[in-house]
């Protein structure tokens, strides 16, 4: 059973690994908390359980057009309400992020319906014996080899294409970014693209499991935990924070009492906040006034 | 000279509160010769907006009939609803609304033990009726409310119920019983029914879980009832919760006979689980759609007639049978409509069977309903296994 709960907190810990992979690259990008990054995840779905349903297109055809299109809305969303957010009031920034997921959400409800939709699997749904001691769930498992691989994917595009470079760069400094010639511009649409693939991919893994509606953005809220866990601004970070959010609530709610799941993420949050704020990959930032 | 207008203008303000025209006689709000105002609060946006949503439907639909053919002593009913959003603070806002500013005549229908419980108070101090709302909890009858008629079955009879199905249907009084209940009154009113009826026969659980509303995840709990040796797991779960527990036992590979309450019964929780649907078993409160009862039939009519391109389900039938109810109610009140009368006609119900549940009020009786049957998903669709049953006391 240990097994069995460390596989599925695996998996659930690697959707809040890519969630919370969203908050970072937006956040380091334009510091900016994108409260909104849940909302993301519901839309993609959306959008493949559309354009399998209403289209009739085939799952993969769905799946890849759904992530082109999310990365449009994604940058469609930046250009229309987040681009004047930049350098003002923290406070501004968080009110609107969460205005915004509100607005997503009732407009997905009012797009879609509030009721609940199976989603298709990508996985096998036979359970898979492992030499024949105990039984995982292929979902489960292909949630993780799905989420590992699309970091590695990420880890080779920060390190080696040129976009990848300009967006590591314009995260650093940007004014030294803006000298070079990279159009921070260009990079804040970027970001947000990026942001909304990941999130889509989250919830196109997520929603086969969990069935599809319009309140499955609350994943996203325990997917902060694991960024500021992390180092809120570090890529490895967020994956890290993921997984350890993941593993250690299923783990407790097993082994401890089932309640302590649903509370567990935000412990490990105030824990974090009073012991080490700065997260474990977290570096201490002085910002030079 | 300012002084002196503020000074007139005063005694005019003041005179004009105390020449009100004299309050109206003996009518209650919301009723006057061509329509009665009704009230209903539902999660329509919220995590049971399905439910809410069927709910409201199936009740208008029943209601549109009636209207046409000129209303009840030529009353039409007119029905307002508020979102609740399945928070039980904003139930109270909305009944308030509904009452204060809307002037409502009754309540018709609410969602959810939490959303009802908190309403209920309110409703008994303005000593308005509320008819057939959508809690199944034991603690809402017992004891009886005088404004509250709870036009379904309590879970905790249903408790009951599911203890001698599986004694004296399924003929397995030795099995190994787990359950799985959702941690809050729904789940516990299910519990009390479930322990007191095992208590009856003997009956020891292998293991009891819970669980969070709203949870989607029932790994642990399912890993701990398999652990215990449980051949049957009672779930006490609405919808989403039940296809996730079937769709998860599945993924296990644990071939175990799940058995859940009424609010269960709806063939969109078959259709969520996919195959893994196969062999559960519900309670029902209604007659299914497949049979010829002449309340299904009705049902079933003014659906192809009015919206012949929403999907029939439970949840539309049971608001449709609601509102016959409350239809019933309003016959039997008489020509003469006041919350009064309203609530002595109901009192007067005996045996009303609007889609296969016998429905009987009395002078110190609101719980309505004392029988269900059971029902098994059989490749994506759900089949009668037994007739109506009563508790053996």
């Amino acid at each position: 059973m240990f097994f069995q709960q460390l596989i599925s907190g695996m998996a659930v810990g690697s959707i809040y690994a890519l969630i919370a992979l969203g908050f970072v690259i937006i956040y380091k990008a334009t510091e900016v908390i994108n409260f909104a990054q849940g909302e993301l995840m519901v839309w993609g779905a959306f959008l493949v359980l559309t354009l399998t349903t209403s289209l009739g297109l085939p799952l993969w055809s769905s799946l890849l057009l759904s992530l082109f299109l999310m990365a449009l809305f994604g940058m469609l969303l930046e250009v229309l309400a987040i681009r004047r957010l930049v350098g003002k009031h923290v406070f501004s920034i968080v009110m609107a992020t969460i205005g915004l997921s509100f607005v997503l959400r009732h407009l997905a409800g009012i797009i879609w319906s509030y009721d609940n939709f199976p989603f298709p699997s990508l996985f096998p749904r036979q359970p898979l014996s492992i030499m024949g001691l105990t039984t995982i769930s292929s979902s489960h498992l292909g949630i993780i080899l799905a989420s590992f691989a699309l970091m590695a994917l990420l880890f080779l595009f920060f390190k080696f294409t040129s976009l990848g470079l300009a967006m590591r760069a314009s995260q650093q400094n940007q004014l030294g970014a803006s000298i070079v010639g990279i159009s921070v511009k260009r990079i804040f649409s970027m970001t947000w693209a990026l942001a909304a693939i990941l999130g889509a991919i989250a919830g196109i893994l997520i929603a086969p499991v969990q069935f599809l509606n319009v309140n499955l953005g609350y994943l996203g809220l325990k997917a902060f935990p694991a960024a500021v866990l992390g180092g809120f601004g570090s890529i490895p970070g967020a994956i890290v924070g993921g997984l350890i959010i993941g593993i250690s609530e299923n783990l407790a709610g097993t082994f401890l009492a089932t309640w302590v799941r649903d509370i567990f993420a935000y412990i490990i949050l105030l824990g974090i906040l009073m012991i080490r704020p700065e997260g474990i990959f977290g570096l201490q930032e002085k910002k030079r006034v | 000279m300012k002084n002196r207008v503020l000074f007139l203008v005063s005694i005019l303000f003041l005179g004009g509160l105390f020449l009100q025209p004299p309050a109206s006689s003996a009518a209650d709000p919301g009723v006057t010769d061509d329509q009665v105002l009704v009230g209903a609060i539902m999660d329509l946006t919220g995590h049971m907006a399905f439910l809410g949503k069927e709910i409201i439907h199936g009740a208008e639909l029943y209601f549109r009939h009636i209207n046409e053919k000129g209303g009840v002593y030529g009353r039409k009913i007119k029905l307002l609803v508020e979102d609740d959003m399945a928070q039980f603070p904003r139930a109270l806002a909305a009944a308030k609304k509904l009452v204060e500013r809307d002037k409502v005549f009754c309540f018709f229908s609410t969602l959810g033990q939490g959303s009802t419980d908190t309403i209920v108070p309110f409703l008994e101090k303005e000593k308005i009726p509320l008819v057939a709302p959508f809690s199944q909890s034991s603690a809402l009858i017992h004891p009886p409310k005088r404004y509250i008629f709870q036009a379904t079955v309590s879970t905790e009879l249903q408790g009951r119920l599911i203890i001698d199905f599986i004694v004296n249907h399924l003929k397995q009084p030795k099995s190994k019983i787990g359950t799985l209940v959702q941690a809050d009154i729904y789940g516990e009113d299910l519990m009390k029914g479930l322990d007191r009826q095992a208590k009856k026969y003997g009956i020891k659980f292998v293991a009891e879980e819970r669980f969070k509303r709203g949870a989607v995840d029932f790994s642990p709990q399912l890993q701990r009832l398999r652990s215990a040796g449980a051949e049957i797991v009672v779930v006490c779960t609405v919808i989403r919760e039940t296809a996730a527990v079937l769709k998860e036992a599945k993924n296990m590979g644990w071939s175990v006979q799940i058995i859940g309450p009424s609010a269960t019964s709806d063939p969109v929780v078959l259709h969520l689980a996919g195959e893994a649907s196969e062999g559960y078993i519900s309670m029902s409160i209604s007659e299914l759609l497949t049979s010829d009862h002449p309340g299904v039939k009705l049902y079933k009519e003014m659906h192809e007639k009015y919206d012949p391109k929403h999907k029939m389900g439970a949840y539309s039938q049971m608001g449709f049978e609601a509102g016959m109810v409350f239809v019933e109610g309003l016959r039997l009140a008489g020509k003469d409509l006041t919350r009064e009368s309203l609530v002595n006609g109901l009192e007067k119900m005996k045996a009303y069977n609007a889609m296969g549940l016998s429905l009987t009020f009395g002078p110190d009786d609101r719980e309505g309903g004392t029988s269900a049957l059971f029902i098994k998903g059989t490749k994506g669709k759900y089949v009668p296994m037994t007739g109506w049953m009563m508790v053996a006391d």
